[in-house]
């Protein structure tokens, strides 16, 4: 199977500073592929500029049989890549629904019909609940799931999740496994930034370890767990599996 | 959006009402006429005009959430270009009307090309459509004639009254016109109702509560801020031409003057903005308080517009939703969960 | 260069002097608080009535005026910003700014109500002196209010760079949070920057009395010249200011002398949407 998502000899500068140095990776149709690396580590930044909401300095973003390096993300989200956003951007003054259905209606014109498929995504999180909520008033899980939610109503091919269950409690996290995975199941390929070490180790077919802006090494959760390499650079910051 | 009622058992009593109510509400406004005298008319007119405004305004300001101070832009050009073709080529205002909100449309795209591009937001697209405003009228001050056409300057343009003429929107008294503005002002509403429940209206709203997000969904944002300047200013721009019929008279500094802008945005602002009828309720409001501060403070000038200024402060302060917003959130306490 | 162009030029200079002030008060306000003040202008006039109204009454000379303009506004600043403007921090921006329109709208319609829309001119024993510089003949109050505003610039910048109270201003605007952290009253410093930035259009409405008509919407001319010195000069950025101030000022003067008619304002608005449009980043991208 070929790579449905590459970026390739990745590099982003912010002014001085190199967010992203030299960072290649591919993303296999049907797998899920982990990101992991200490904090600062330019993971999101890398989200960034997969989604087309950065440009890189230097390098190329395939997806598919497309070049799409420094295309729109609306662009993008067209061509089947949809993101969510590690500081949660919700449509505060918009209810749950609405909310999802600005995903939905990528899909489908009518507003009946997004209707429908907004509330099928939001039975598969788990937030029929929460439906009719203006958006402002979920929790802060709430607001992660929301962010799935949308991303997922648009349909897309290759799910970009920012750290969807940092800062929910383990219980909660251990619930948003088999979403991810259903999720997964239903054909749709992931790319994950996870600080949560079990859900990674878990979830993931492939990682890709970060560290000051470089890739620091790729491989099966076992290999990775494994390596010393990141080993050191996990325990010169935070414990592995936090 | 009203999207949420459908499919719901509830939501037969309430589409009863949101199609019942406004055609009980035009009826009486369409009645009025035959009741009032006409300095109560002059009222009327005068509120249709804000609440038309009002509601143009917020197609761009309220539901796409970009705020613009200089919407006398759109209606200055739609007064000048509808005049200049009556008098100079004989057109007659209803198509000069058309003509007009066309051109004012085209000039809005050309202007939203240029600064939402420059990814102007928030008080820097505010002000730099005020500028825009601003800038027209000190050209049409110092414009006294081009190719021979002329546009008059800051004595502005004055225009032709041969009695009543109806195929060119000359009439002797205001009644005609309560009842144009009363219809082009349910055209506004009604593009805005549909607007409401459609696709274009949920990325409007995505777009107003946060861009980057509504973009990482497919919305095209920038298109959206587009289409949404171009409905808006084509509206604002037809209401234009028609006050230039109802007082065969217009000049730069009053047609572009900073009060059409303002006017527009106050009435969305106390009413509500981003919703159906929030500019119509808020020009009830206002345009009755300006009348009565104007008789009360009889040989002040500006007494009014001091209120207005005084009501906007209020109202972002303590209503920043605006009674609409009032309203359709009490509805939403209802179903706030127990902190 | 031909004298009356070269009058015109060293005009722009003086009078960029005031703009340069002007602007530096709402860059004070809009670099600590993210607040652009549609109202500034309206303060401005303030400034300019209460001067007036001192001469009238009691013969006070507008340059003397400056001392009382400069504190009364500020005082009306800290009030305004304390009951209006704080309460709303957090909530959308834009809401401040509508608030700043909304008072802007009050106070230029209550002169209007209170002093008819006439345009009024102070008449000082001075008001005619001129003094011959090069080819040209510049009137003694430019020269004086241009002066002033220089002195009142120097004493900004002097409070800014070398006081405690200063230092704590731009620690709040650099790092909320962290300032907050390190024990400063946040609110306290808006609210003096607030009240500092308005002092400046006190200070300056007071200096441009002696030439310059007093009229309900005179703010106008100056509310748009400070947003275009402060995009010109570069938001945050206080030298910027005076050196925008200095350049709007020349580019100014000079399309008055060239220009027919008013399309000097033609060309001050442009010159705003050009800025605007094609100098964001730096100016305002930084800030974004
Ligand atoms: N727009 C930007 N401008 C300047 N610097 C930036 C920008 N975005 C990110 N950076 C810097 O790039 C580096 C990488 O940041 P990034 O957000 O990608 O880290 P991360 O791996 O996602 O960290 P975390 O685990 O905390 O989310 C950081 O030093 C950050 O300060
Ligand atoms: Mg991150």
């Amino acid at each position: 199977m070929s790579a449905l998502l590459s970026g390739t000899g990745l590099v982003r500068r912010f002014g001085g500073l190199t967010a992203i140095n030299d960072v290649t990776v591919e993303v296999r149709e049907g797998h899920i592929l982990g990101i992991i690396g200490p904090n600062g580590a330019g993971k999101t930044t890398l989200f960034n500029l997969l989604s087309g909401f950065i440009k890189p300095t230097r390098g190329t973003v395939r997806l598919a049989e497309h070049e799409v390096t420094g295309l729109r993300p609306h662009r993008l989200n067209r061509l089947g890549l949809a993101r969510t956003f590690q500081l949660v951007k919700p449509f505060a003054r918009m209810s749950v629904l609405e909310n999802v259905m600005v995903g939905s209606y990528r899909l489908s014109r009518d507003s009946r019909e997004a209707a429908q498929r907004a509330r099928e995504v939001l039975a598969l999180l788990g937030m029929e609940d929460l439906t009719d909520r203006p958006a402002r008033e979920l929790t802060m899980p709430g607001m992660k799931r929301l962010e799935v939610a949308r991303a997922l109503a648009t349909g897309p091919r290759l799910l970009l999740l920012d750290e969807v269950m940092s800062g929910l409690t383990p219980t909660e996290s251990k619930a948003m496994l088999p979403v991810i995975q259903r999720i997964r199941d239903s054909g749709v390929t992931i790319l994950m930034i996870e600080h949560v070490m079990h859900a990674i180790m878990a979830l993931s077919d492939r990682i890709v370890v970060l560290h000051h802006g470089s890739k620091l090494a790729e491989g099966s959760p076992d290999e990775i767990a494994a390596n010393p390499a990141v080993v050191e650079a996990y325990l010169g910051t935070a414990p592995l599996g936090r | 959006m009203t999207v949420l009622a459908e499919g719901q058992p509830a939501a037969t009593g309430r589409r009863l009402i949101s199609i019942g109510l406004p055609i009980v509400l035009f009826a009486v406004a369409a009645a009025v006429p035959s009741f009032v005298n006409p300095y109560v008319l002059e009222i009327g007119i005068l509120l249709l005009m804000y609440a038309y405004l009002g509601s143009s305004w917020d197609i761009l300001g309220g539901w796409a959430g970009q705020v613009s101070f200089g919407h006398a832009a759109f209606f200055g050009i739609g007064a000048y270009v509808s005049a200049l073709l009556w008098i100079n080529m004989g057109l007659s205002p209803w198509f000069g009307m058309i003509v007009g909100a066309l051109i004012a449309s085209a000039f809005g795209t050309l202007v939203a090309f240029a600064t939402f591009r420059a990814r102007l937001r928030g008080h820097y697209f505010a002000l730099a459509m005020f500028a825009v405003a601003q800038m027209l009228m000190a050209l049409f001050v110092n414009l006294k004639e081009v190719g021979g056409v002329t546009i008059g300057g800051s004595e502005g343009l004055q225009l032709p009254y041969m009695g009543t003429d109806p195929a060119n929107m000359v009439f002797d008294g205001r009644v005609p016109f309560y009842y144009i503005l009363l219809a082009m002002l349910a055209v506004v509403v009604g593009t805005i109702k549909l607007i409401s429940v459609s696709r274009f209206g949920a990325y409007l709203q995505a777009i107003c509560n946060d861009e980057d997000a509504a973009e990482a969904l497919g919305v095209n944002v920038f298109g959206c801020k587009v289409a949404a300047m171009a409905i808006s200013a084509f509206f604002t721009g037809a209401i234009g031409a028609v006050y230039g019929q109802i007082y065969l008279y217009i000049e730069p500094g009053i047609v572009f003057s900073s009060v059409y802008s303002i006017q527009g945005l106050l009435c969305a602002v106390v009413g509500g903005s981003g919703t159906v009828w929030g500019p119509v309720i808020g020009a009830l409001i206002l345009t009755p308080l300006a009348e009565i501060s104007k008789t009360f403070f009889r040989d002040l000038s500006g007494v009014d517009l001091m209120i207005f200024g005084a009501v906007l402060v209020i109202f972002v302060r303590f209503i920043p939703q605006g009674l609409m917003g009032l309203v359709l959130g009490y509805a939403g306490l209802r179903r706030k969960a127990p902190a | 260069m031909s004298a009356l162009l070269f009058e015109a030029v060293v005009a722009g200079v003086l009078l960029g002097g005031v703009y340069g002030l002007v602007a530096l008060g709402l860059n004070i306000i809009y670099g600590v608080l993210d607040i652009i003040n549609f109202a500034h202008g309206a303060m401005m006039m303030m400034g300019m009535y209460l001067t007036f109204w001192l001469f009238r009454a009691w013969g006070i000379d507008p340059y003397l005026s400056i001392f009382i303009a400069g504190p009364v506004l500020f005082v009306f600043g800290a009030v305004v910003y304390r009951f209006l403007l704080d309460p709303m921090r957090g909530t959308a921006l834009q809401n401040q700014f509508l608030v700043t329109l909304g008072l802007s709208l009050f106070l230029t319609n209550a002169a209007q109500a209170m002093f008819s829309p006439d345009f009024r001119v102070l008449q000082t024993s001075y008001a005619q002196e001129v003094v011959q510089i090069g080819p040209a003949f510049i009137p003694l109050t430019r020269i004086f209010t241009f002066l002033a505003a220089l002195a009142a610039t120097a004493v900004l910048l002097f409070i800014f760079q070398r006081t405690r109270l200063g230092r704590s201003i731009r620690a709040v605007a650099q790092q909320q949070d962290g300032a907050a952290l390190c024990g400063i009253d946040v609110r306290h410093v808006y609210t003096l920057a607030f009240a500092i930035g308005s002092a400046c259009v006190g200070v300056a409405g007071a200096a441009v009395t002696p030439f310059f008509y007093v009229s309900p919407t005179v703010g106008d001319v100056f509310n748009i010249a400070s947003f275009v010195v402060v995009v010109l000069g570069g938001l945050g950025s206080m030298s910027g200011s005076l050196l925008g101030g200095l350049l709007l000022g020349v580019a100014v003067a000079i399309g008055a002398a060239i220009l027919p008619g008013s399309f000097k304002e033609v060309l001050m608005f442009a010159i705003f949407l050009a800025v605007l449009l094609f100098k964001p980043t730096g100016l305002l991208g930084s800030k974004a």
